[in-house]
C-alpha cells in the first residue's frame, strides 16, 4: 500500500515534528537531571524531580509513541519499507528500545519523584543520578538522526526477494 | 580485470541475495560489544548504578 504524495508528506511531517520534540525534551531533561545532580538548594533539587516526571510522562513518552507510530506508517506506506533496507530495520529496532526502556525507566523516576517530594532535605543528596538514561538515550537518538539523513545502502533478503518478484511480475 | 565493489554485491540484478553490508557489520559489533561492557560492568564492577536490578534493589532499599 503507497500512500498518495500528499498523505505522504503530511505523515513526514508529523514523523519529523514527534521525533524532532522527542530529542529536544530530552535535552531539556538532561538539563533538570543536572540540576538535580548539582544543586545545593533542596526546593530545585525537589523541583527538579517533580519536573523530570512530568515530562518524562507527559511529554517523552507521547513524543516517543508517536514518532515510533508515525515511523511505522511512514515505512509501510512508502516503497521503503519496514524490513527491505538494513537502515530502516535498524531505526525501528533502535526507535523501540529506546520507547521500552524509555517506560521501564519512568517508573523509577516517578518513584524517586516521590520520594524527593517526601524526603528531609538532609537526605535528598542521597537520591541517584539521573544522567546516565537520558544521556544514553540522546545518543541512539542522534544514531537515529544519522541513519534517516545518510540513509545507508543495503537491502535485506527480505527485501531483495520483494524486488525480485516485482521484476518478475 | 575490474575489481567488484561492495555496491556490485549489493546490485539488485544479481542472482543470489546480496551480502550484509559493512556497516551493519561493524555496527552489529559494536552494539555487542557495548552490551557486554555494559554486562560486566553490571557483573564484575562497583560502578553498576544503572539498569533494572538496581532500580528494584534501590526502591526497596527506600522503602525500608
Amino acid at each position: 500500500m503507497t500512500m498518495t504524495p500528499r498523505l505522504r508528506k503530511l505523515a513526514l511531517t508529523a514523523h519529523i515534528t514527534f521525533s524532532v520534540g522527542w530529542i529536544g525534551t530530552v535535552i531539556a531533561y538532561v538539563a533538570l537531571a543536572l540540576a538535580a545532580k548539582t544543586s545545593q538548594d533542596v526546593q530545585m533539587v525537589r523541583a527538579a524531580w517533580i519536573a523530570m516526571e512530568f515530562t518524562g510522562w507527559y511529554v517523552i513518552v507521547p513524543l516517543s509513541l508517536a514518532s515510533l507510530l508515525t515511523g511505522i506508517i511512514m515505512s509501510l506506506g512508502t516503497s521503503w519499507g519496514l524490513f527491505r533496507h538494513y537502515w530502516v530495520l535498524i531505526k525501528l529496532l533502535l526507535t523501540a528500545l529506546c520507547t521500552i526502556v524509555l517506560v521501564l525507566h519512568m517508573q523509577q523516576v516517578s518513584f524517586l519523584a516521590g520520594v524527593a517530594a517526601k524526603t528531609d532535605s538532609a537526605d535528598l543528596g542521597g537520591l541517584p543520578s539521573e544522567l546516565f538514561h537520558p544521556g544514553a538515550g540522546l545518543l541512539v537518538l542522534l544514531v537515529i538522526v544519522i541513519l534517516s539523513v545518510y540513509k545507508p545502502r543495503g537491502k535485506t533478503r527480505y527485501g531483495w526477494r520483494k524486488q525480485q518478484e516485482q521484476l518478475i511480475d | 580485470m575490474k575489481k567488484i565493489s561492495e555496491e556490485d554485491l549489493q546490485r539488485p540484478d544479481h542472482d543470489s541475495p546480496p551480502r550484509m553490508p559493512r556497516w551493519v557489520k561493524v555496527s552489529v559489533i559494536i552494539a555487542i560489544v557495548l552490551v557486554l561492557l555494559f554486562v560486566s560492568m553490571h557483573l564484575f564492577g562497583g560502578h553498576g548504578k544503572t539498569g533494572p536490578m538496581h532500580h528494584m534493589s534501590n526502591m526497596n532499599e527506600m522503602k525500608m
